[in-house]
């Protein structure tokens, strides 16, 4: 099975877009949204919700107060701010919380259990592209996100064995963070979608480090490449130096947000600059992906 | 006052909204929490004066007094201890720091040592200070360098924009947490709104008062997306960026906003008043 990943480090630089086509181009594969704080993908695949689950990503520490003293140990303790001490108690701060156990060890009444708490929900649905494991996320859950994309992945590995696939399309989070390192572990090849701006090469510098890291091969494609000559050069000297594939330059395109505006895959709606180098795109990722 | 601006989306125009407050809300500090993929600094240009490393507790281990008994990794919930083949094996990137594994170990074997995981950076700008935080990268949490960050807050400012990071979850709410307002940035495509959504659930659970900027508006965009979205919310609506190639082309090249063109000034301006308004309404 081949495992493809499509990050950026900075947000809003196309990866859903570019994304969103390839699952109309690629023949037989499983689809991943995991972006799961702020999933994009279905928006523009339109899946038959199915095979909802609970994901249980975390515990969080509850202090009974029947049989709590207040004798505040359990926030001496703790590591992480998480025990509020307030006139007539202490109380847990769910959101700070990280689930490991100190207070309930500490505590002279036993007053403190941990309990699972559901963090999202994971979906297998279909769309007329093929299966889409994605997820809601409950806001403010903690690094649970990091693996409810573990358990997306391992219900699309599943689902593509079961259906004799071969591919999984993974649209990944920015950032360089927990759900982006569960995003791209164990993939075959990471494309680094970028923009021609400072910013986005500060940020395509973390996510390349991080694919050295991990030791995951990578190539780049730069889109919006018209937007400013001056940082394209910037990052194409970069992506030299570094031995970066650049695979593809897309052009600013109006038709993109247009597309978006339509919540259609931008190469089933249009055959502009951006579409056409989106399907050349693709057609050499496939070759990297053999 | 401490105001955060978020989003939920990434790439909606954050750090562009509040890299460009700075020309108008006259604030005593800048703090740019996205530790993950920091950016503030390209806009602003700190003139930097120190680096602090961020550690979190690691245990380590006194052969001499250890027996393997095993307590510590039976504790231990995030996997970061195991003993295997009568070898103690520790994952410190497992490691949440803290500190049980040392509490149970009956041998006094554990002593609590640091590691690094990321770094703050502070500078000086023109007319207020600038922080901001490095995640070190393989590092999965970006919570230690975040909790960092706001603790520096108290002791510097009065009146702070924080620049937040993307995503809903524990990084952007450690982020925005303890603010007296949010402003929430998006596009008026389905993509932004939906990620502001998930973002009002986070502020309404928080109880922080906010407001949205709408940016990249073209004559392409969904009419009233966003507006309709924020009456349905009761959310008040600060201003309206249109696209315009030449805010994209400045930005691309590290300017913000009022150099881009001056006339973004009055945009900006109006966006704080609003702000000031909006939570001089709120806390009444």
């Amino acid at each position: 099975m081949r495992q493809l990943a499509v990050l950026s480090g900075k947000g809003g630089t196309g990866k859903t877009t570019v994304l969103g086509s390839f699952a109309t181009l690629a023949a037989e594969k499983v689809l991943v949204d995991a972006d799961v704080e702020a999933s994009n993908l279905f928006l523009l695949l339109r899946p038959s919700l199915a095979g909802k689950q609970e994901f249980f990503g975390a515990e969080v520490a509850e202090i009974d107060q029947r049989l709590c003293r207040v004798c505040a140990k359990c926030r001496r303790a703790c590591r992480f701010d998480a025990v509020v001490h307030y006139l007539t108690g202490v109380k847990i701060d769910s959101l700070r919380c990280e689930g490991c156990g100190v207070c309930q060890l500490v505590c002279p009444q036993q007053a403190i259990s941990l309990n699972p708490v559901v963090t999202g929900w994971s979906y297998l649905s279909t769309t007329e592209f093929g299966p889409l494991s994605h997820a809601q996320m409950v806001a403010g859950s903690g690094e649970a996100s990091g693996k409810l994309v573990t358990e997306l992945r391992r219900r699309a590995e599943e689902t593509a064995r079961d259906q004799g696939m071969n591919l999984l399309l993974i649209d990944g989070p920015p950032g360089v963070g927990c759900p982006v390192i569960a995003a791209v572990t164990g993939v075959d090849l990471v494309l680094i979608v970028t923009e021609p701006t400072l910013s986005g090469l500060a940020d395509l510098k973390r996510v390349h480090q991080l694919t050295r890291y991990f030791k995951i091969p990578a190539v780049v494609c730069i889109n919006k490449y018209d937007l400013n000559r001056q940082t394209v050069k910037q990052l194409e000297a970069f992506c030299e130096g570094e031995g970066l594939k650049v695979l593809a330059r897309i052009p600013f395109d109006p038709e993109v947000e247009r597309a978006i505006a339509a919540a259609r895959p931008l190469v089933k709606v249009s055959n502009g600059p951006a579409a056409t180098a989106i399907r050349s795109l693709w057609a050499k990722v496939g070759q990297w992906l053999q | 006052m401490i105001l955060s601006v978020a989003s939920g989306k990434g790439g909606t125009g954050k750090t562009l909204v509040a890299t460009g407050l700075t020309a108008v809300a006259e604030p005593d500090l800048f703090v740019d929490a996205d530790v993950e993929s920091p950016n503030a600094h390209i806009f602003l240009k700190p003139r930097w004066q120190s680096l602090e490393q961020v550690e979190v507790a690691i245990p380590e281990f006194d052969e001499e007094q250890c027996t393997l008994c095993g307590d510590c990794a039976d504790f231990c919930r995030f996997q970061a201890l195991m003993i295997l083949a009568g070898q103690r094996m520790f994952f410190p990137q497992m490691c949440h720091g803290c500190g049980g594994c040392q509490l149970v170990c009956s041998r006094e074997s554990i002593t609590m040592g640091g590691r690094a995981v990321g770094t703050i950076r502070k500078g000086k700008c023109d007319s207020f200070t600038f922080l901001d935080g490095l995640l070190e990268v393989g590092e999965a949490s970006a919570m230690p360098v975040i909790r960092m960050l706001k603790k520096q807050i108290a002791a510097i400012g009065q009146r702070v924009i924080v620049d937040c990071p993307p995503g809903t979850a524990c990084p952007t709410v450690e982020a925005i947490r303890e603010s007296d307002y949010c402003i929430l940035v998006t596009e008026p495509t389905a993509f932004g709104l939906h990620d502001l959504d998930a973002m009002v659930k986070v502020i309404r659970e928080l109880n922080i008062p906010a407001g949205v900027v709408i940016n990249r508006q073209t004559p392409n965009s969904q009419p009233g997306i966003v507006e309709h979205y924020c009456q349905k919310q009761d959310l008040p609506l600060l201003g309206v960026i249109p696209f315009s190639r030449k805010i994209a082309a400045g930005y691309a090249l590290g300017s913000i906003l009022p150099e881009i063109d001056r006339k973004w000034s009055l945009i900006l301006r109006q966006i704080w008043a609003k702000v000031q308004e909006d939570q001089r309404v709120v806390t009444q």
